[in-house]
């Protein structure tokens, strides 16, 4: 039987090429509504299998399509969130060069999950940053433009970190396969170049820096696919690092920190990215199958969930052309639909009973109790706290608070279609958590897992009650305008001392080793001209150099010869370049070469070279 | 009863309870507050604090003392509050007016 099974970023790939020749009419719009649900199917489509294997050098092969439970799980989510963000895009979004960037951004990102080794992983990696910077630099703005160069430098800098990692990798262990990496500079390199997608603390400032300043579409697109690649390829290489899953706590704790200070909407949901990864990189860090099943259990929840509340931000946005809640405000009755969405997002981000948060979070806190983690296990669900305090500022601030003076009206229907689709698949997955369950890389661990048990379910009923009462109570997390630093702060810093230094001391040892070497030209030059010349200054040159420190201490012999050779060196310098140099017969220059090639043979001999 | 009684009674409940709702607002400071508003403001404040107190004294000798875990979710919440209550202040001390660009 033919196996016709197509790798679904060629799919994407394709449909960014056509795209151009569609036009800006209804076509457009059915091709991509067409597109959406293509990629879809082709992922589920897929069974088990490698394949797609190219040989590009001897003993290197490059294999396009290698699917597991694990790519599987990806494939779902990447194509059901990129799908709804591509329906999403259609009202928003007008420029064909911000859809192809779209989707060479959700193809190449389908193409890394399903990469069978680290080159072709690296190869999907590069194309998916060059392209989501399009989504960045499409807003116009010149914040768009820094942010976008600012993003792109990290992801350069992470490149060439995972790419290194990969060749280190490859020259000890001979060895391509996308899997876990031997301990070494290799394993560092790597570490490092995930790092920097999956937003590890301090390599995180990029996320909370570009995504609020993409169009609106764009920063839907890139809530999807960067870190959650980088959690895919962090899943499939350090699991089970203890450091890891540390690190995990840390991002939780401190994403939350910062989403609570933020102002602008779409900045409190980047920091909540950082936040939410850090559940999964726990997850992974602790290793075991419970722990792994909560990491990726939350990656597919948190797309549903953040890819709503991205949509639901960008509506309000649309609607209201304001980003920041202190200026926002009594839109629950303006936009109805759009608030019942958002709520349904943020109790499930907050984990509230009954929705898919609960479920994901709950099982990646049960690994870091198994594992005997304490401490990850407080920075967890004290993180859980915190979500639910930076989720209710958004929401009361955005939907409920007075605001007379907001003028809004509902989202279109392309937009309130994929909200409400995702939204719905936040609540049915919180109901029926056997329904991601099924999908998970360690089924039977999955079901292990009970979510409603009594007491788990209560004690967060407890959690989230005591939170809700004393975030209104206190009234102290209201909204303000100022901003608060984060480590950018200090690369920025560094940034500019790093720009002083190539101005100011490199450019001046570059003039200077400049200088030197035109002045060698020139005496090069110079005697070139008039060699006899030239080994007379030479001479008369290094006769002074020599004389010069002792003709103090001999001043009877050594004076004498030092004025000869200084009285030498001005007569000589005095002579002009062209003057006509002394002549030699034919027969003497030849004789002179002959010499030279029988120097020049002896010392061949005499080094075995001719051997 | 007289006509339109319950008309009248029901517009002014209406406005006492959109009063209410107006001297509970987040913030405290948004709505015009008569005095005696401000006085029921601050004893209904006093006794949520008070139950807010009790409740984690029960708490607390819940899981330290007795070593249950019924109500640790208690705990955990009124200590996440006060860790990012505190946390958010200590961060105030670098914070600033103006873009993060700027």
């Amino acid at each position: 039987m033919t196996d016709l099974t197509i790798p679904p970023f060629l799919i994407f790939f394709l449909g960014a090429a056509v795209i151009p020749l569609l036009g800006k009419g209804r076509v457009r719009k059915i091709f991509l509504v067409a597109l959406a649900l293509l990629g879809l199917a082709s992922v589920r489509l897929l069974v088990p299998q490698t394949g797609w294997v190219v040989s590009i050098l001897p003993g290197i092969e490059l294999t396009f399509l290698q699917v597991d439970r694990l790519s599987l799980i990806m494939g779902y989510i990447f194509a059901l969130a990129g799908g709804a963000a591509i329906i999403y895009a259609i009202s928003t979004v007008k420029e064909t060069g911000q859809y192809q960037s779209g989707l060479l951004y959700m193809g190449s990102a389908l193409g890394a999950v399903f990469a069978g080794d680290f080159f072709t992983l690296y190869i999907f990696w590069e194309i998916m940053a060059f392209s989501s910077l399009g989504l960045i630099w499409y807003e116009g703005s010149r914040r768009a433009r820094d942010a976008g160069m600012r993003y792109i430098l990290f992801h350069l800098f992470g490149g060439a970190a995972l790419l290194a990692g990969i060749i280190i990798h490859y020259v000890n262990t001979n060895d391509i396969a996308l899997g876990p990496v031997e301990p070494g500079m290799g394993y560092f390199l790597l570490l490092l170049g995930i790092g920097v997608n999956a937003a590890f603390i301090p390599l995180h400032t990029w996320l909370p820096d570009s995504y609020p300043k993409a169009t609106i579409a764009g920063t839907i697109f890139l809530s999807i696919f960067t870190t959650k690649t980088g959690i895919y390829v962090l899943a499939r290489t350090f699991s089970g690092v203890e450091a890891v899953a540390y690190m995990g706590g840390a991002m939780v704790l401190y994403g939350v920190i910062f989403a609570i200070l933020q102002n602008d909407v779409r900045k409190l949901l980047s920091y909540h990215i950082v936040s939410q990864l850090g559940y999964m990189v726990a997850g992974v860090g602790i290793g075991t199958f419970i722990g792994i099943n909560g990491a990726i259990a939350h990656l597919f929840n948190n797309l549903l969930f953040k890819t709503t509340l991205f949509m639901c931000m960008g509506a309000v946005i649309h609607a209201t052309g304001k980003n920041n809640l202190t200026e926002l405000g009594g839109l629950a009755r303006k936009m109805p639909v759009t608030m019942i969405t958002c709520v349904i997002a943020a109790l499930s981000i907050s984990g509230v009973v009954g929705f898919n948060g609960y479920v994901s979070k709950g099982m990646v806190i049960h690994a870091a109790d198994v594992g005997e983690m304490p401490l990850l296990v407080i920075a967890l669900t004290l993180g859980s706290v915190g979500t639910l305090i930076s989720f209710l500022k958004l929401t009361y601030f955005a939907f409920f608070s007075r605001n007379e003076e907001i003028e809004a009206k509902e989202a279109p229907l392309t937009m309130l279609v994929p909200m409400c689709i995702t939204a719905f698949l936040c609540v049915a997955i919180g109901w029926f958590p056997s329904l991601l369950y099924r999908l998970l890389p360690f089924e039977e661990a999955a079901f292990h897992y009970h979510a409603y048990e009594a007491g788990h379910a209560i004690g967060v009923l407890e959690l989230l009650l005591m939170t809700v009462f004393l975030f209104f109570m206190l009234g102290f997390f209201a909204p303000h305008d100022k901003i608060t630093f984060d480590a950018d702060y200090l690369y920025r810093k560094a940034g500019r001392g790093f720009l002083w230094f190539c101005e100011k001391p490199l450019i001046g040892c570059a003039v200077a080793m400049e200088r030197g070497v035109l002045k060698i030209a020139d005496i090069f030059v110079t005697f070139g001209k008039n060699p006899l010349r030239g080994i007379r200054v030479a001479m008369a040159t290094i006769g002074v150099a020599l004389m010069k420190p002792v003709i103090f201490t001999f001043e009877l012999v050594i004076e004498p010869i030092y004025r000869y050779y200084e009285r030498d060196l001005e007569r000589a310098k005095s002579q002009p370049l062209e003057e006509p140099m002394t002549s030699v017969s034919i027969g003497t220059a030849v004789l002179l070469v002959l010499l030279f090639f029988t120097l020049y043979l002896i010392v061949m001999l005499i080094h075995g070279w001719l051997l | 009863m007289r006509p339109g009684y319950a008309k009248r009674t029901c517009e002014g409940l209406k406005e006492q309870c959109l009063k209410i709702i107006k001297d509970l607002d987040y913030t405290g400071r948004c709505g015009v507050v008569v005095s005696e508003g401000k006085m029921e403001k601050k004893v209904l404040r006093g006794l949520l604090i008070l139950m807010v107190c009790v409740v984690l004294v029960v708490s607390a000798v819940s899981v330290f003392v007795l070593h249950s875990e019924d109500l640790i979710g208690v705990l955990y919440g009124a200590a996440g509050v006060g860790l990012f209550m505190l946390l958010a202040k200590s961060l105030s001390l670098i914070q600033k007016e103006g873009k993060q660009d700027d």
